[in-house]
């Protein structure tokens, strides 16, 4: 009799005070990872951003896996890089993104292209041209395709590539995507007027 | 003010069922400080237990199961509802009153295991209830006051049975392991239905709710039989101990001296008649019930007006349940009339609940001209408390085949059924977004509850004379 007392009041104490403790400092969930993340990165601590973003990630990958949050984690985690310009980091982030767009959503939805246009971005500012090249060509492939060519995201793209043109010294080809993506602009502005 | 409001929502309940409780315990009532003991320590058990449930909820990863496409969200869902909630709840509740209470020298008899059970079930649902109300509000409240409080209050109500019937009875284990797996499969069925977010667990929640009602009044019934056993047999015992053969007592000096610590149940005694040994755990086992029937006829003694009265105002009007099964019970116990008592309560519960819910799916599925009218809203609420006008009235009508013969002046029926119709009406009827909506509420309940007061008048008089006539 002794011992179910003895039993029953460590139960009750430790329990409580257990409960007690996690009650007044709850354990950290993805969405408060995110939350805490998204407060830093407005207020430009981005190292701090980054490692909220990092551990939401991290939460995310524990199983059960849930595929909507990892994607989003991958997305927010690939800006914080780019933002701090951790160009490796970010490449490896992205190419998870990228694999994670074709299963969730196929091999032609403009998720897939928006991110392969990030990479590109990402290998241009890293002088890699001709990768970025190809990343962009595809991009914009699957755009048009999906979104049709007036597109203000396919004009967003064509202005990227006529950057990446210019800097390969292709200025005759990056002319010609000015003109298509300036048109597209100015046909989206009259429509928004 | 509204943190208030929601308190009161949420502690309501709880201790209107525990209240009932403690007042069926009709010869020898348990003393208050270890009555509060057991409501204290039924919500001390909430925080260890919800620090495990946490633990396993995460460890599953409930949070994630979104529906029942989600992967493995069956045998999760069932794992965790028996094993994560039922079993860790009960489990603490049974663990907290073997070790505190079950042991005290007051604990003297089987049926203090409703009391003390009914007790720390009834703790447990109000703790757990004001967690729940607090943050998510006035309706969730009004769903717990009628599912799980109740659910707590009446598990505990059943384990304490097994408790008491394990503390008189020479196969303890046997009881006690009997009334664990009982209101672990109780409660588990009522939470895998509650967390699986299908349609039909609403029907299979009220099931389980009212089955464990039920069995929780059927068990409470079973040891007020044996306890008026206890109270009015005439068998005698000679202790082997101390004042040996020379004072034969009674079952009820028994059961007071195992109050006052002088007698433990393993202590043997001499039956005055026919010379057996026997323990105390022996003589005041359930085969004593048999006795019940060749028991003198015992009136009661009613109740204060006042405290019907309060009891009334705390509970929202919800103690008119307890108060329908108690004058049923009165009634059938002492004129051994061929009734229910616990058929008609539970059914008045479920003609005056479940019918908001059937309207409430028809509400919203169907539309008349456009959208449902308010005349229709007003006209179902009207009928709602025809319903309960009329389960009042025929036990009313009862009372007045007694009263006529005993009273000068009984109340009369029509006058009482018209005015509770129409108070009940009201209060079905009124809107809560009219201007001070929670007081004209307690308003229209002290009404209701001054007009049952004419009736509870008149019975405490009529008991009062059955006593005088004895």
């Amino acid at each position: 009799m002794v011992r179910i007392k003895i039993v029953a009041l460590i139960i009750a104490v430790v329990g409580s005070l257990l409960y007690l403790q996690s009650y007044l400092n709850p354990p950290e969930t993805w969405e408060s990872h995110n939350k805490k993340g998204v407060i830093a990165f407005q207020e430009s601590h981005y190292e701090e951003s980054e490692k909220h973003f990092m551990q939401a990630l991290e939460l995310a990958e524990k199983p059960p896996a849930n595929e909507r949050r990892l994607y989003f984690s991958l997305g927010q985690l690939a800006e914080i890089y780019r933002i701090q310009s951790k160009f490796v980091e970010a490449e490896l982030i992205l190419k998870r993104a990228l694999a994670m767009d074709e299963k969730l959503f196929g091999p032609r939805h403009p998720n897939l292209a928006l991110n392969l246009n990030n990479l590109a971005v990402n290998y241009r500012l890293r002088g890699r041209y001709d990768e970025a090249e190809v990343l962009l060509k595809q991009a914009l492939e699957i755009l048009e395709e999906s979104l049709g060519k007036e597109h203000p995201l396919v004009a967003n793209i064509l202005e990227h590539y006529a950057h990446l043109l210019h800097k390969m010294g292709r200025s005759e080809e990056a002319e010609k995507l000015e003109n298509r993506f300036r048109a597209i602009y100015s046909l989206t502005e009259v429509e928004n007027q | 003010m509204e943190t208030l409001k929601l308190l009161y929502i949420a502690m309501g309940p709880g201790i209107a069922i525990a209240v009932f409780i403690y007042y069926s315990d009709k010869w020898e009532k348990e003393p208050k400080k270890l009555v509060l003991k057991s409501f204290f320590l039924g919500g001390l058990a909430v925080f260890p237990t919800y620090y495990f449930e946490g633990m396993v909820e995460e460890a599953l990863g409930m949070r994630t199961l979104v529906d029942e496409h989600s992967p493995l969200f069956w045998p999760k869902t069932i794992f965790y509802a028996f094993f994560g909630v039922a079993l860790a709840e009960e489990l603490c509740k049974f663990l907290f009153l073997k070790a505190f209470v079950c042991d005290d020298q007051e604990f003297s008899e089987p049926f203090d295991g409703i009391v003390y059970g009914g007790m720390v079930g009834c703790g447990f649902a109000t703790v757990e209830n004001i967690m729940y109300v607090l943050p998510h509000g006035q309706e969730v409240g009004i769903i717990r006051m009628i599912t799980a409080v109740p659910g707590h209050a009446f598990f505990g109500v059943i384990l304490g049975y097994f408790m008491g019937r394990a503390k008189f009875s020479v196969n303890r284990a046997r009881h006690l392991l009997h009334g664990l797996v009982v209101v672990v499969l109780l409660h588990g069925i009522y939470d895998t239905a509650a967390f699986s977010k299908a349609i039909w667990s609403v029907y299979l929640v009220f099931a389980i709710i009212l089955l464990g009602i039920y069995l929780g009044l059927k068990a409470k019934r079973e040891l007020e039989k044996l306890s008026a056993v206890i109270e009015f047999s005439a068998k005698q015992y000679f202790p082997l101990k101390g004042r040996r053969k020379t004072v034969p007592l009674q079952l009820r000096d028994i059961r007071s001296l195992l109050s006052k610590g002088k007698l433990v149940p393993d202590d043997n005694l001499i039956d005055k008649k026919t010379g057996k040994i026997k323990s105390i755990r022996e003589i005041f086992s359930s085969k004593i019930i048999s006795q019940y029937k060749r028991l003198p006829k015992t009136p009661f003694s009613g109740m204060p007006v006042k405290l019907f009265l309060i009891f009334y105002q705390v509970t929202f009007g919800l103690y008119l349940y307890f108060w329908f099964l108690g004058n049923y019970r009165d009634f059938t116990s002492y004129k051994k009339l061929k009734l229910n008592p616990e058929f008609l309560a539970v059914g008045l519960f479920v003609l005056t609940i479940l019918p908001y819910f059937v309207y409430g799916f028809f509400r919203e599925t169907l539309t008349w001209n456009g959208g449902p009218s308010p005349l229709i809203d007003v006209s179902f609420d009207l009928f709602m408390a025809g319903i309960e006008a009329t389960f009042l009235y025929y036990q009313f009508q009862m009372f007045s085949k007694f009263f006529e013969k005993k009273l000068a002046k009984p109340f009369s029926v029509p006058m009482i059924i018209l005015g509770f119709f129409i108070l009940s009406g009201l209060k079905k009827v009124l809107s809560s977004t009219i201007p001070f909506y929670l007081f004209w509420e307690m308003i229209l309940i002290l009404l209701q509850g001054g007009v049952l007061a004419f009736v509870q008048r008149d019975l405490n008089l009529y008991w009062r004379l059955e006593n005088e006539r004895n």
